[in-house]
């Protein structure tokens, strides 16, 4: 990590009574009484707090809404004593160029040191002109905090998947982060919003064991996407059994039965929800009646209908589904053989004719 | 000197991406231009799509007002699929928008609006004692001890002290706008970690019901969470206890925290009475009895007050095409033939970038200038949303609400004319925060009496099969989101949605001018405001701020 | 016309064949059940099984229609010439040209083959060794889904981020390709009748016995109706 400040003051020259009168000094300006002199020298000998850049681009604030419920971490720990939130425009004071100069001064300060999280996907159509800070597009601001960073983690689904903008027919061009950031390492953490306490728990991670959290195949913290929802649902023994809710509200409803039938997306969806639930622990989707939407995963937005188990085919926004389209397969085969062998047998027919005539000619 | 164009981009502390391009002239901001500078183009995704699932897309339009697009969409469906939904499932969805008033209204002043009048800086300096009798002469709360200031006030010394000031960098402090004592700055700092660690436990209300927060689960047709009082994995007194006991904290800090510090903070503010802008105001009405579903007498009563005129209410209806449109004159759209008003059964989101290529100074405010639509009452700007809401109320004769703002400008000894400013807002959204917690009381009890009385349906199955439906239909949903009166519309056809039209709160209020500029209110709210320094646009963003801004909303 | 009878079909073949039958039939039948479970069945959880058992169903299945599959391909080395396929072969481009003539009806001249002709070959190509091949990797990742880090997940788990939709992407495929087994399945008894009432050279107990009927005059085998 960074050198701490009083390194860095030493590696210039200056000795350590410099340093306490600058501390001094520091809390005279601060308006502090006397006795805060040894606090301020304490912070400013130990590791800086993790300067984080929060990025909000293409998005609806639900990643940031749901990141200042986490519970453990709470916000306020993490931002008092863990990291620095030196840039995200949802919480900061500054507006306008302050905070502009805000960041800039994290990315100068602590080049190669600090953490971009991004909240949003990257409206690529139309020289980028879809989403703009400053003037300048998303993309721009993205390469830049992401250029000098130790690592980008891509919060919430818009920047792990574009979401529901990059739905069918995706009118802005909309990308993922991944798709963008090539140098330094992306770390997906995707859901519609993610559950707070993972957000926090994967930069608690880095934190607290110096390293990014080990991968899953889909790029997300093993440490909370290695299981499907359906591995770990409370309602998992009903599938199992073959206990279904048919309709909501039915008999199977009020027994807490399995949502499958009315389209639960568990079986095919990464998250933690059925393991650390929503809002420190009370209940996610599927406990509460409803099936799992699949918020996590690429292109969910359109595999929809939602209340069906496999609706259209995937990525291509096709409105078929395959039990239609296999139907229609099956149907046009039986069809289309027996065509052919109405055929074969006429064919065959008038093939005998035309001999019987050139006998009879004989 | 010459007039001087002030540019603020990012403001901050909003949902989403505003622009303010402000012109300065003698001490005073003397135009002002409003400009969203994001879109997603929703209203398109949402073409070919089955309608059952709508909801579950136009929930996203935001994160912040998380759940109220969700009800309008549905609501919208239901009315084009003429569904009546159980009464359970009313009173379970009331519940959720009520929770969801009060999160939203607490988050907006402690932590994106509380920064526009607390100097944090200045907290350093208060002595915690005088800061603890402050607090015990305003309210009952508990935690109001000497020890507890000092704790507080160290942990600010710590952080500051670090040198790394995190979301407090570069704030606005010393400016000469800030009023507050020292000691009222360490309360509200206080407050605002209290509102933080506070407002994530009262969703919990959306996470039993709706499965999880920011954006629960809905259904069109009822709600997804059965109710079997004897069962494990439903809706049980467990589950409701814990809504009763979020319910009940919620009345607690909304009473004892927000409410006095509203008070103690706006005696120091009274004198600043800027932010007015536009003087007609509307709301659609929200929360009626499920009987009656008359608007005017609702929770939130339903209006038209024009020219700040109180003596008089006229009656809004979503419906007609005569009185709500949308024009696009400055907003970077495009209508095929008619360019002018539309309203959203026959409404268009075709885009059309008229501005500069990023990355660009400033925008062309002759021209278009924003990705926000200019929507319209009568060829009029609206401001909409708490204060709109509570002088609509007002007019109307609603005891609540008259009970509940006379009382408060008596207690901060100001005339009516007080509420047509920056600071009328910020009261008004403390007052109507109050009313949805005593709301949130008296509905609970009436889930409770409902499920007593043998009533669980939670979703009305007749018309959920696409072959019920009729071949065409349209629908409107209305309501009031924390912003404003929200309405979504909808066409169906075939069984899939062939036209979707949201027109938000902050689509309303952060509107671009019209042709004749006409301002939005947003713009309309900054004219005439005297700046200290042009440089640091501290009442800029606190004018902006009292609307609460949602820019993701207002653009979709 | 003279016939002789040919022992075209080894009876590892065979044994292949009719395995292959009962655990595509299993496979279908289990799978499209676990993608509609029709019937539910009330009662206490722990007392039924029956999503669950078929789902063990179709996982046994799976693991003998990967042996057998393994099985095949062994045999398409070391069995006789009709086991084997070779597209570069010579004159298989213009066999393929005049088999889909023949069964457009455009030529009479039919190609009598002891094996199966080209276009049958490219059939049983595409979809048995193809689509077995898709439907094992696929079936393999969704298993490995269970246990990630597992044998299956090591093998397969690449299936999963391949199709670019996630897990729901590649199981929507696994489940389209049912049917297209199905539809080969309709063709492939219409064909194998057909060719028998037709020809009238016992394809159809060929694939019981082993045996077919020739012409005996000549290599060429070109018959006239
Ligand atoms: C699930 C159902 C079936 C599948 C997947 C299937 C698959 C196959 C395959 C792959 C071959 C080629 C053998 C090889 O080269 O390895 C074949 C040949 C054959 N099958 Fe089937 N088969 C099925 C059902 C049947 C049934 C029910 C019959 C009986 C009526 C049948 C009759 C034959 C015959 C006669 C041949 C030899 C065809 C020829 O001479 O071209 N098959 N089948
Ligand atoms: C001809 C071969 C096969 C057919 C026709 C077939 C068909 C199906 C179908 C229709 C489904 C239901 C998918 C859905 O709607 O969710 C399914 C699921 C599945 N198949 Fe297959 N399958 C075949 C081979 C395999 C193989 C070789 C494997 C594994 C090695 C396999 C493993 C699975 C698994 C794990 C599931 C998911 C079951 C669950 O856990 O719910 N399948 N299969
Ligand atoms: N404007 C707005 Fe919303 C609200 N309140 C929507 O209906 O914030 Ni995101
Ligand atoms: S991922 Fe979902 S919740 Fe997060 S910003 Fe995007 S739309 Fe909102
Ligand atoms: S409810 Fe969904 S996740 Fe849970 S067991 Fe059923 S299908 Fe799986
Ligand atoms: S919808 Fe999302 S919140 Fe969890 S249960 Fe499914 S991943
Ligand atoms: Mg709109």
């Amino acid at each position: 990590m960074n050198e701490t400040f009083y390194q860095e003051m030493r590696r210039k020259g200056y000795s350590r009574r410099d340093f306490l009168k600058m501390c001094g000094l520091l809390t005279a300006v601060l308006g502090l009484e006397a006795s805060f002199t040894s606090r301020i020298a304490n912070a400013l000998e130990t590791k800086p707090r993790l300067p984080v850049i929060y990025l909000s681009l293409q998005e609806c604030t639900c990643c940031a809404e749901s990141f200042i419920r986490t519970a453990h971490p709470l916000l306020s720990e993490l931002l008092f004593n863990m990291i620095s939130l030196d840039y995200m425009e949802t919480l900061q004071a500054a507006s306008g160029l302050q905070a502009e100069e805000a960041k800039m001064k994290t990315m100068q300060d602590y080049k190669g040191h600090y953490l971009v999280v991004v909240e949003g996907s990257i409206p690529l159509n139309d020289d980028g002109i879809y989403c703009t800070i400053g003037g300048r597009s998303a993309k721009d601001i993205l390469l830049e905090a992401a250029q000098n960073s130790v690592a980008v983690i891509a919060y919430g689904s818009c920047a792990t998947n574009t979401c529901v903008q990059g739905a069918y027919p995706n009118p802005t061009g909309a990308v993922p982060v991944k798709n963008i950031v090539a140098h330094v390492p992306v770390i997906d953490v995707p859901g519609c919003p993610p559950i707070a306490e993972v957000i926090a728990g994967v930069i608690a991670h880095y934190l607290t064991f110096d390293r990014l959290p080990e991968l899953t195949n889909l790029g997300r913290p093993k440490a909370f996407y290695n299981h499907r929802i359906h591995d770990n649902c409370n309602r998992r023994a009903f599938f199992d059994a073959g206990m279904f809710v048919e309709n909501f509200d039915d008999d199977g409803a009020k027994q807490g039965w399995c949502l499958y039938k009315v389209g639960c997306k568990g079986p095919t969806t990464y998250n933690a929800c059925a393991i650390t639930q929503w809002n420190n622990g009370v209940s996610y989707p599927i406990k509460s009646g409803h099936p799992c939407i699949g918020c996590s995963e690429p292109g969910f937005y359109d595999n929809f209908p939602m209340y069906e188990h496999l609706a259209h085919v995937p990525i291509t926004a096709m409105p078929f589904e395959p039990d239609k389209i296999g139907k229609w397969i099956t149907g046009l085969t039986v069809a289309g053989v027996a065509a052919h062998g109405v055929a074969t047998g006429v064919i065959k027919r008038l093939d005998k004719e035309p001999r019987k005539d050139e006998e009879a000619g004989k | 000197m010459a007039v001087q164009r002030i540019v603020v981009d990012p403001i901050t502390r909003i949902e989403g991406h505003l622009r303010i391009e402000a012109d300065f002239d003698n001490g005073k901001i003397v135009n002002a231009f409003s400009s969203g500078t994001t879109f997603r183009g929703l209203e398109k995704i949402m073409e070919g799509r089955d309608p059952r699932d709508a909801w579950a897309f136009v929930q996203r339009i935001c994160g912040v007002c998380t759940h109220i697009h969700a009800i309008a969409s549905v609501q919208a469906v239901e009315d084009a699929l003429g569904i009546t939904i159980p009464k359970n499932a009313d009173l379970i969805r009331k519940i959720m928008t009520a929770t969801q008033f009060v999160q939203d209204h607490v988050i907006h002043f402690y932590h994106l609006h509380a920064l526009d009048w607390v100097d944090v800086v200045s907290a350093l300096k208060a002595d915690p004692k005088a800061t603890s009798t402050l607090a015990q002469s305003i309210s009952n709360y508990p935690k109001s001890s000497v020890g507890y200031f000092t704790d507080i006030q160290n942990t600010l010394k710590g952080f500051v002290g670090s040198g790394q000031l995190g979301i407090f960098a570069n704030g606005y402090w010393g400016h000469p706008a800030y009023k507050l004592p020292p000691e009222a700055n360490l309360m509200a700092v206080a407050h605002y970690l209290e509102a933080l660690e506070w407002q994530k436990d009262i969703v919990r209300i959306h996470t039993i019901f709706g499965g999880k927060n920011p954006h629960p689960n809905y259904l069109v047709g009822g709600m997804a969470c059965a109710i079997n009082i004897d069962n494990d994995n439903t809706i049980n007194m467990e589950r409701l206890d814990l809504v009763a006991r979020e319910i009940n904290k919620a009345i607690d800090f909304v009473n004892q925290v927000y409410i006095p510090d509203l008070f103690a903070i706006g005696s120091f503010y009274k004198d600043w009475g800027f932010g007015g802008g536009v003087t007609n105001y509307m709301s659609y009405g929200s929360l009626a009895d499920d009987k009656t579903r008359n608007t005017k007498d609702a929770v939130f009563p339903g209006g038209i007050i024009l020219n700040r005129d109180l003596s008089k209410v006229m009656d809004v209806d979503p419906r007609d095409p005569e009185q709500i449109k949308e024009v696009i004159d400055h907003s970077w759209y495009d209508y095929t033939g008619d360019k002018g008003g539309r309203h959203p059964w026959n409404g268009e989101t075709t885009v059309k970038y008229t501005g500069p290529k990023p990355p660009y100074q400033q925008l062309d405010t002759a021209g278009k200038y924003s990705w926000i639509k200019t929507p319209q009452w009568m060829g009029k700007s609206m401001e909409v949303g708490p204060l709109a809401r509570m002088l609509v109320g007002y007019a109307r004769g609603n005891d609540v609400i008259k009970t509940s703002v006379d009382g408060a400008l008596q207690k901060l000894g100001v005339g009516k004319e007080s509420l047509f400013s920056a600071l009328g807002r910020t009261l008004a959204r403390g007052l109507e925060t109050k009313i949805m917690v005593d709301y949130l009381k008296t509905t609970y009890d009436a889930l409770l009496a409902n499920i007593k009385a043998g009533d669980s349906k939670v979703f009305e199955q007749s018309k959920w099969d696409p072959s019920t439906w009729p071949k065409t239909c349209q629908g409107v949903g209305f309501t009031e989101a924390p912003r404003g009166a929200l309405a979504h519309y909808v066409k169906i056809d075939n069984g899939k949605v062939s036209l979707y039209q949201a027109v938000v709160p902050t689509t309303w209020n952060a509107a671009p001018e019209d042709q004749q500029h006409q301002k939005g209110p947003y713009e309309a709210a900054l004219i005439g405001t005297p700046m200290a320094d042009p440089q640091k646009p501290l009442e800029i963003i606190r004018i902006i701020h009292s609307f609460d801004p949602c820019i993701a909303c207002a653009a979709h | 016309m003279l016939k002789k009878s040919v022992y075209v079909w080894e009876s590892p073949i065979r044994i292949y064949h009719w395995v292959n039958v009962i655990l595509i039939t299993v496979l279908v039948a289990t799978g499209l059940f676990i993608g509609d479970p029709i019937f539910t069945r009330p009662g206490e959880a722990y007392a039924v099984f029956i999503m669950g058992k078929v789902r063990l169903w179709h996982s046994m299945a799976a693991w003998l229609f990967i042996a057998n599959f393994i099985y095949r391909l062994y045999w398409a080395f070391v069995g006789n010439e009709h086991a084997q396929f070779k597209p570069w072969r010579k004159g298989f481009v213009s066999d393929g040209i005049e088999s889909v003539k023949y069964y457009l009806f455009l030529t009479k001249e039919h190609t009598l083959h002891l094996g199966h002709n080209v276009v049958a070959q490219l059939a049983y190509f595409t979809v048995m060794w193809i689509g077995s091949l898709f439907m094992i990797l696929s079936g393999l990742a969704l298993q490995g889904e269970i246990f990630p880090g597992g044998l299956q997940a090591r093998i397969a788990g690449w299936m999963i981020p391949l199709f670019g939709g996630g897990s729901y992407a590649l199981r929507s495929y696994h489940h389209l390709t049912t049917w297209i087994f199905i539809a080969f399945v309709v063709v492939h008894l219409y064909l194998v009748i057909r060719q028998d009432i037709l020809d009238d050279d016992a394809t159809v107990s060929s694939i019981i016995n082993g045996h077919k009927f020739a012409m005996v005059d000549g290599e060429d085998n070109h018959d006239k109706h």
